[in-house]
């Protein structure tokens, strides 16, 4: 019954009270006519309050009749002591139009304000809400004043120590230069310093070191794998031209806007670089569950609904800090997420499709194209045999060959329904031929075929997407449309932005939702682009620091921990933005400021940003340290991922693509954690020891955690072993002395000398054991794997 | 009377920490670390927040009735119709189709299918067991089948991760990681949940045991039953026991040095700690593991004389030894199916002559040395199989009706609890769902599972989600 009314109400062209009419109410008449006051004895807020008349005695809405209704009149009065709202600029012609056409059409209001998905009273977003800190637009501090002028380097430093200031504290001295080289070179690349050639900050940010080091944090986020999860778990071999994105980004200085809009809808945005088609690998790269096509189709139909939860609830956690996927079942329970805003945010991807789709511009049309008339090819041909409606779908997917009742119908229709590209092109009406002629014209100028795994519209009509009860995929509530989050929305609608994104584009064969999701994105003054940069600076903070100046750097709501410093996360989003999105331009100013270049923390409040604490190397840098250390690290920048070893009594998976159990210690693995294949089903002992995360959702912050495992796997491990053996043979081929090899070895993995005790009690112990337990004992140490 | 227990724990759990440190090791290095670690008041604050321990011990909730549980995973998907619960209606229409449609997950269900095996009641409880499984009948009165069980999803691995971390999706922490995060280790020596594993792999893999969005110290350690137990846990080639303690007092020396350097610094003292609980874990682990030092009586009851019966008894026993030892969760994977897609007799007679005899010997030999009463066992897969036949002989996946049993651990023995309808397809009399017996398994441990709860990406996550009862009539 409800569901029927709410389906009635959504007729094309009809208003949407949910969607047009409440909000204008909110914006110009709840104030008095809402729940705290009620001038005139009206009430707009709810459906009951708002058709009983009020003190006047007349109907405020009289349904079919808005000419008799005491609202038209209100809000059209030429008298300006009487026109509504009072003492406030008068309803926009649209706005009263928008009035007019909803009371015409039956002034149609759902029961109490109740949304059929929740069965609960839908959610308001209120511009109250849009106060929150977080949410509030952009603005650039003044940079406050302080005593200690002689500290401060840059304006980092005046925010950080106004704070002290007030506090009552100051800063911790200066760490000693060579602990700011060890710093610097882990901050920036990832790896410790060469002692032999010292490196300035310009000189670690030009290095392809910069880009692998920092690329690990945002592959976190974006939950990167090289391979499916799941059952099957198959190999994606085309996954890792993301990864290389990334890292090239990074080295590129891509600015971040641009890195993010790419992410969303490069294919769209910018069809002619193969970078933003490459991009788009963002939205494919999360677990996914290989559905069998005979899988009953509710099953089918839910699986497609979680595929969307991981696009939409990665893609408000990586670039927003939002946690919208609570909004799936119900409205968010702390910030002002309604259910609406994430169905209406999932229409971005609804109509897409994952694959390893060919990226130079020509061959990647000509791939949809193709894809397209096979599947209207199949669809005729089953009219023609009359396949029965039941077996369609199983001849609709690919052959995957993992199920008998697939095989059995493939192999039942013979060859009939399994077309060859020539019999593709041959189906073609005159129009259709013609545009694959011009296809075909374009990518024979056009180089190899290369494939990355990536995201694409099926066509450029928009999907049906629906607004689902209680998150359940099988009972659709009413026809949702693309929207984004309202808290973070300000005069620009969606189809405001899907209007310029299909200007912009002119593809016809893709929707262009994606691209206004994008442009909404990264507006900083209409759309989300203020949150969008303060989450950024946040995490690029974390790195340094360890945490961010926001501890929750995946969630900047209601219920996340507010910035320690507000101010000056305000001040960086905006020097980001103002600086064209350059990350670098950031990067430069943490480590030149005094704040970044301080010794150890103060006793007390390290929140204050007195001193730093000593940190832990993350599982990758761990890894990175001993091959560098070591001498073994392969300088190989990108490409193919290279498996690690792993013992087989730690590969214990179904995985289709099986993990192979005969690598051998070599240069092929001596490459950069970043490089290592990450398996979902079969995780790297090291990594996953040392806090790795389980790729499986974004994650925004490594937990790190002290167990005896960890140092089980420094202590017998055999890579860590057999990079203890390297070290020694690199100390004692460069030094004939033992004490020059403790002295060489103490500079290359912990970056200082020896003081004379740590001397004699090395060489002590090199004599009663062996070069190669020295290095090994100089690999378990807490000063190796933490950075001061 | 919650904060009497609290503060009673604790005492002990100090108390057991120093009796390590004094015992572990023994060396002059050790004993300095215990002096330092006692200046430092990290072994007086245990469990507070100067540790940084993840796996201390914590207080549970409330009382608890059990201190650790042994989840006999029977993977596959067992049948109920075929083990604890014979159905005379199914028996009385075999070969007729199903009044109503029966949709099965592969398609094409055929006939209603009697169990070809007998069965009989036994023990004072009478309670029905399959011909199959003759030794569990023996303990019948220990087990408490719950015979209403339902679950969200007909796929495999799906199934399993909803039976392990409550969500058919993966990415969320499993059962075992939420027990380890809510009550720590008895043990510092030994992880406090392990898994010895499906020796052909779980489908799915780690995620059924992972820790999701939990730290990872809270995952499961795979444990095996031969060979060196646990990944990393024995000196590489060319170290021997002498040379590592040598390393490791030359470390702890710099350690010491560099710690003194960067005072109250709990992460690196920490850290100090933990490398002689890995010292000491190799020792502990390879104990737990060694199965020589068992009487040859405890070694024919669990079936190591057989070799059907060899492999799921040794981890049995293993399991008993590791929660001997005070391993908090120990998951016991059988090392083939019961997916029974071809044949019920073939696939089940296996399974059952395979498993029969460890699940079995495990109650009586923890009921024997007084610890079946603090001691969960829980039987079960991720789901049961279809009343109906498939391709002739076999039977499919069914969720929406299945049993697992319960033994020991505060939980009434000899009980059954709910019903599936008269054929044995859907839960009918009180259903059970996943939650509730999450919600259950983690009430018997002192946890109320609306407060285990842990806050990821924003928001306050449970093992049972938004939903789980516990089943108080099986409690004892």
């Amino acid at each position: 019954m409800a569901l029927a009314l709410a389906a009635a109400a959504h007729g094309a062209g009809t208003v949407d009270f949910v969607r047009d009419v409440r909000p204008l109410l909110e914006k110009h008449c709840f104030s008095c006519h809402g729940p705290e006051k009620q001038k005139g004895g009206l009430r707009l807020d709810n459906r009951h309050d708002a058709f009983v008349p009020g003190e006047s005695n007349e109907k405020a809405i009289i349904p079919h009749a808005p000419d008799k209704s005491l609202l038209m009149e209100l809000v059209q009065s030429e008298d300006e002591s009487e026109r509504m709202p009072q003492k406030a600029k008068a309803l926009a012609v649209t706005e009263i139009d928008l009035l007019r056409r909803w009371i015409e059409e039956g002034a149609s209001w759902p029961e109490d304000g109740q949304l059929v998905a929740t069965g609960k009273r839908e959610m308001i977003v209120t511009s109250k809400d849009k106060e929150f800190w977080a949410y509030r637009p952009l603005h650039r501090p003044a940079l406050p004043t302080v005593r200690n002028w002689a500290w401060v380097r840059n304006p980092i430093d005046r925010f950080v120590l106004a704070r002290l200031e007030l506090a009552g504290r100051s800063p911790a001295p200066e760490a000693s230069a060579a602990v700011r080289e060890r710093r610097l070179s882990y901050a920036l690349v990832g790896l410790p310093p060469d002692p032999a050639v010292p490196a300035t900050v310009e000189q670690l940010l030009a290095r392809p070191g910069y880009g692998e080091h920092w690329a690990r944090q945002w592959l976190d986020v974006a939950r990167y794998a090289d391979s499916e999860g799941y059952e099957g778990d198959r190999d994606r071999k085309e996954s890792w031209r993301y990864r290389d994105f990334v890292i090239q980004a990074f080295n590129d200085d891509l600015p971040f806007d641009r890195f993010v809009r790419w992410q969303v809808a490069g294919d769209e945005l910018a069809p002619a670089d193969p970078r933003a088609l490459i991009a788009t690998g963002f939205l494919a790269i999360g677990p996914y569950l290989e559905i069998q096509v005979t899988e009953t189709a509710e099953y089918r139909e839910r699986a497609r609904y979680d595929q969307l939860d991981d696009q939409v609830a990665t893609t408000a956690s990586a670039f927003l800090g939002l946690t919208v996927g609570c909004a799936r079942c119900h409205d968010h329970k702390y910030d002002p997420i309604p259910t609406r805003d994430y169905y209406a945010m999932a229409a971005a991807f609804a109509g897409g499709e994952r694959g390893n789709f060919p990226f130079p511009r020509a061959e990647f049309a000509r791939d949809r194209f193709l894809t397209r008339a096979r599947e209207q090819w199949i669809e005729t041909r089953m009219v023609e045999l009359a396949v029965p409606e039941s077996e369609k779908e199983l001849f609709r997917y690919p052959l995957n060959g993992a199920n008998n009742t697939q095989r059995i119908a493939w192999e039942k229709m013979g060859d009939k329904l399994k077309p060859t590209e020539a019999m593709v092109r041959e189906s073609l009406s005159a129009d259709q031929a013609r545009v694959l002629a011009e296809l075909d014209a374009q990518c024979a100028s056009a180089s190899a075929q290369d494939k990355a795994l990536s995201w694409r519209d099926r066509t450029g009509e928009v999907a049906p997407n629906w607004l689902l009860v209680r998150g359940d995929a099988l009972r659709k509530a009413e026809p949702q449309s693309l929207q984004f989050l309202q808290v973070l929305t300000h005069s620009r609608s969606a189809t405001n932005y899907l209007a310029e994104a299909r200007q912009r584009l002119q593809l016809p064969e893709t929707s262009g939702q994606r691209a206004a999701l994008a442009l909404w994105l990264t507006d900083v003054d209409e759309g989300a682009g203020a949150l969008l940069a303060r989450v950024i600076v946040n995490r690029l903070w974390q790195g340094h620091f360890g945490e961010g100046l926001v501890r929750t750097p995946n969630d900047f709501g209601i219920q996340g921990e507010p910035p320690s410093n507000p101010e000056l996360l305000e001040w960086l989003a905006a020097e980001l933005v103002g600086s064209g999105w350059s990350l670098k331009h950031i990067q430069r100013l943490i480590v030149d400021s005094a704040t970044w270049r301080q010794g150890d923390a103060h006793e007390g409040d390290e929140r204050l940003l007195s001193g730093r604490r000593p940190q832990r190397l993350e599982a990758d840098a761990i890894r990175d340290a001993l091959l560098s250390v070591s001498g073994r690290l392969q300088p190989q920048v990108g490409g193919p991922a290279f498996r690690p070893f792993i013992p087989a009594e730690a590969i214990a998976t179904r995985s289709r693509d099986k993990y192979p159990t005969d690598i051998v210690d070599g240069p092929d693995v001596w490459r950069r954690s970043i490089y290592y294949f990450m398996k979902r089903s079969v995780r790297m002992p090291l990594a996953e020891v040392f806090d790795a995360p389980d790729s499986t959702t974004s994650s925004g912050r490594r937990i790190q955690t002290t167990v005896p495992t960890q140092q089980l796997a420094l202590l017998n491990d055999d890579f860590v072993r057999a990079r203890a053996r390297d070290f020694a043979g690199r100390l004692e081929h460069a030094r004939l002395e033992v004490e020059a090899r403790v002295r060489l070895g103490f500079e290359l993995a912990l970056g200082r000398e020896p003081s004379a005790e740590e001397l004699a009690d090395s060489c002590d112990y090199i004599a009663g054991a062996s070069l190669t337990d020295w290095c090994h004992a100089i690999f378990t140490l807490n000063e190796f794997i933490y950075v001061d | 009377m919650s904060t009497d227990h609290q503060s009673c724990h604790r005492r002990i759990s100090a108390l057991n920490r120093r009796d390590f440190l004094r015992q572990a090791g023994g060396g002059l290095g050790l004993l300095a670390l215990a002096s330092l670690l006692n200046q430092q008041g990290l072994l007086a604050a245990e469990p507070g927040p100067v540790s940084a321990n993840p796996l201390a011990p914590k207080p549970p909730h409330f009382r608890a009735r059990a201190k650790s549980v042994i989840w006999l995973f029977m993977e596959g998907g067992p049948s109920a119709v075929d083990t604890f619960d014979p159905k005379p209606e199914l028996t009385k229409f075999d070969g007729r189709q199903p009044a109503i449609p029966i949709h099965t997950h592969f398609g094409s269900p055929g006939p209603l299918m009697k169990s070809p095996f007998t069965f009989a009641q036994y023990g004072q409880s009478g309670t029905w067991v399959c011909d199959q499984l003759p030794h569990l009948a023996s303990v019948a009165d220990e087990l408490c089948i719950l015979k209403s069980c339902w679950a969200e999803s007909p796929n495999h691995v799906t199934a399993l991760l909803q039976m392990n971390t409550g969500h058919i999706r993966t990415g969320f922490p499993s059962m075992g990681s939420w027990l380890t995060y809510g009550l720590g280790t008895e043990n510092a020596n030994l992880p406090g949940f392990v898994v010895l594993q499906n020796a052909k792999g779980t489908k799915g893999g780690s995620p059924n045991w992972g820790a999701g969005f939990l730290p990872n110290s809270y995952q499961a350690t795979p444990f095996r039953a031969a060979g060196s137990p646990i990944l990393n846990l024995h000196a590489p080639e060319g170290v021997t026991a002498d040379s590592q303690r040598a390393m490791l007092d030359f470390a702890g020396g710099m350690n010491r040095r560099h710690l003194a350097a960067h005072p109250g610094n709990d992460p690196l003292q920490a850290r100090i700690q933990s490398y002689e609980l890995a010292f000491a874990m190799q020792t502990a682990a390879s104990d737990a593991a060694e199965l020589a030092g068992e009487s040859e009586a405890t070694k024919t009851l669990y079936g190591l004389d057989q070799e059907v019966t060899s492999s799921f008894g040794r981890k049995c026993l293993t399991a008993r030894r590791l929660v001997e030892r005070g391993v908090r969760f120990v998951q016991v994977y059988c090392d083939d199916e019961w997916d029974a897609h071809n044949s019920i007799v073939d696939n089940h007679r296996a399974r059952c002559a395979e498993t029969d005899r460890g699940a079995a010997a495990l109650i009586k030999d923890l009921k024997q040395r007084g610890m079946l009463e603090d001691t969960l066992v829980i039987w079960g897969g991720e789901f049961g199989r279809m009343p109906v036949s498939e391709s002739g002989h076999g039977r499919d996946h069914n969720p929406e009706g299945f049993l697992m049993w319960m033994a020991g651990g505060g939980v009434k023995g000899g009980m059954s609890y709910g019903a599936t309808d008269e054929i044995g397809w859907r839960a009918a009399d009180r259903r059970i769902s996943v939650p509730d017996l999450h919600a259950t398994i983690l009430h018997t441990l002192g946890l109320d599972h609306e407060k285990l709860t842990y806050t990821h990406n924003g928001r306050k996550f449970r093992l049972t989600d938004v939903s789980g009862t516990v089943l108080h009539d099986i409690l004892a």
